[in-house]
């Protein structure tokens, strides 16, 4: 075995093992709820490193597409009584179809262009779900059914843990394919990409598509396990949170991205006695980072540890 | 010899006002190696970049061994055997010279992933930078670029080759070097378009000279023929320099240099 593969081995059996340990050890739930959103924070962070850190495709429309699975699931149960199971199923295909819409209405798009047509998206499913009160109750929150018939936290936790190391499976194997080279072509310089043999509309699309079902994975979990469905949960500023961690940890790497949201929600919430004051700790950290280390706080420590990228 | 038929008639590619490329015409049957030379602003690389599908044509035809490809995007016709560099070098900064060598080969899914890295192996042997594999494209020099270019096309393995301004800015070592490894590639059955402005380079390199001004094509010959051919000196008046690189050239290819 190479040594590379072994050090990986080591690394993702270790944090595997830490993460099934952490019901064992904590017993606060308040605790274990903390680390089920880090972890969905994590997985969120993780699309948002495929789909910039990679592709190159600086979208703020992952929360949108969060949200737009968490409400297909919970008003499909709402008003039409469908099981939970399919309603979940929906709100994820609701995602990776909203985010192929995207995706190929974006083809064109570049750098700021691209980012100001993903703000005005998010911030038109925002409003869309804030004005339609009749129907989605608007602020006042859209009550969602839990997944489990229990208070404990422990199933959501073992669930979101489950969800989050497979998706992080399969975006890195598809990263570490021929994929994860297109994709980066495309990133560096689609024209020359495209002049090398790369069908760049079809891997723009399948980085979109691929990182939209993810974001609707988690959209579907997060409006079961938080019961309720706000639309302000959309807003920029929560996207805002989540490049900022997918930065923080090194946005071109996906599991480091996925460990800087987990860390920074964590921290957040360490810090949240400081009130206002942890967001102003998390601008100025955001703003050392990006100054200081260019790929993030935790991307660089993979590449020493492991010796090559993701 | 690879039977290569690449026929470009009355292509035009205008930009408002601004006719770039105006109805030009011209063939690469076989294993051409020709060179493309013409003033600042003649529409060389706006044709290269026609050709290749960057640019969608305003008007004309572009058939490839028979097959009219002007309405496909650069990578169908990357597939179908036209390969290029660029005037300004393009390779992939943040990925390293082996993944930038393997974008390619994958690309047109040819072989398996175990061959492409073999060849890979080959290319960069080939182009003496195997010791910079897993350095990052964008920290290698200039003239280093241009070989990792040069690299990135053979790994694509197309039949026509356009390279764009493959001599700017490179030591003289590092261009013998170039021409060496055109001839060799040539020898294989690979048809080359070079476009510079390096007269010396041209003239001695090439077996047949377009010549193009403002937009359209003033000259098509044999590099004796076109040397002497008035509408190319007569393009080239008041660039004093050009003239007097025309001159040079002939000079240093009658006394065997280059």
């Amino acid at each position: 075995m190479e040594k590379t593969t072994l050090k990986k081995l080591c690394l993702f059996t270790g944090l595997l093992l830490v993460g099934l340990l952490i019901p064992l050890i904590v017993k606060n739930s308040y605790w274990l709820h903390v680390f089920a959103m880090a972890y969905f924070y994590g997985l969120i962070a993780a699309t948002w490193s495929f789909l910039d850190g990679y592709a190159g495709q600086f979208s703020f429309g992952n929360i949108a597409l969060v949200v737009i699975a968490g409400y297909t699931s919970g008003l499909l149960a709402e008003y039409t009584g469908l099981p939970l199971s399919l309603g979940m199923i929906a709100g994820v295909l609701a995602a990776g179809v909203v985010g192929l819409f995207i995706g190929y209405l974006c083809l064109r798009f570049k750098g700021a262009y691209l980012s100001l047509f993903t703000i005005a998206f998010a911030e038109a499913i925002r409003i869309i779900l804030n004005t339609e009160h009749r129907f989605t109750r608007g602020p006042c929150g859209l009550h969602v059914e839990g997944l489990f018939n229990t208070t404990s936290v422990v199933p959501y936790y073992y669930l979101i843990f489950f969800i989050l190391a497979v998706s992080l499976f399969v975006m890195y194997r598809m990263l570490r394919s021929k994929w994860g080279l297109f994709f980066q072509a495309i990133r560096e310089d689609d024209e020359a990409a495209s002049a090398m043999g790369v069908n760049i509309v079809r891997y723009k699309i399948i980085a979109f598509v691929v990182s939209s079902i993810f974001c609707g994975i988690g959209g579907v979990f997060y409006a079961h396990f938080s019961q309720m469905l706000t639309p302000n949960f959309g807003q920029i500023a929560t996207m805002g949170l989540v490049i900022g961690m997918a930065v923080i940890g090194g946005v071109e790497n996906l599991i480091a991205a996925a460990l800087g949201g987990i860390i920074v929600q964590f921290g957040l919430e360490w810090l949240r006695e400081f009130g206002a004051w942890r967001m102003v700790i998390f601008g100025a950290l955001l703003m050392g980072v990006v100054r200081f280390a260019r790929n993030g706080l935790l991307a660089p420590m993979y590449k020493k540890f492991i010796g090559e990228e993701v | 010899m690879a039977d290569i038929d690449l026929n470009i008639a009355g292509l035009k590619k205008y930009f408002g006002g601004v006719r770039a490329v105006d109805g030009v015409s011209f063939s690469v049957q076989g294993n051409e190696l020709i060179g493309l030379i013409g003033p600042n602003g003649s529409g060389k690389t706006t044709m290269i970049n026609t050709i290749n599908g960057l640019f969608f044509p305003t008007g004309g035809l572009i058939r490839f061994q028979g097959e009219r490809i002007d309405h496909l995007p650069p990578y169908e016709r990357a597939k179908r055997g036209i390969g290029r560099t660029f005037q300004i070098t393009r390779v992939f900064h943040r990925m390293s010279v082996l993944q930038n060598l393997m974008v390619p080969a994958l690309a047109i899914g040819k072989e398996p992933k175990k061959a492409i890295r073999e060849r890979a192996q080959e290319v960069m042997e080939f182009l003496t930078i195997q010791h910079l594999t897993g350095e990052n494209g964008g920290n290698l020099s200039g003239g280093q670029q241009k070989l990792l270019e040069l690299g990135r096309v053979l790994m694509l393995d197309p039949t026509v080759i356009f390279l764009d301004e493959p001599f700017a800015g490179v030591h003289p070592e590092l261009c013998q070097q170039i021409y060496a490894y055109i001839h060799e590639v040539h020898r294989n059955g690979k048809a080359f378009i070079i476009v510079s402005h390096d007269m010396d380079s041209v003239f001695s390199l090439s077996e047949r000279v377009l010549v193009m001004n403002e937009g359209q094509k003033i000259a098509d010959g044999a590099p004796d023929e076109v040397r002497h051919d008035e509408a190319v000196i007569d393009a080239y008046l008041g660039d004093a320099s050009a003239e007097d690189q025309i001159e040079e050239a002939e000079v240093s290819n009658s006394t065997g240099r280059g």
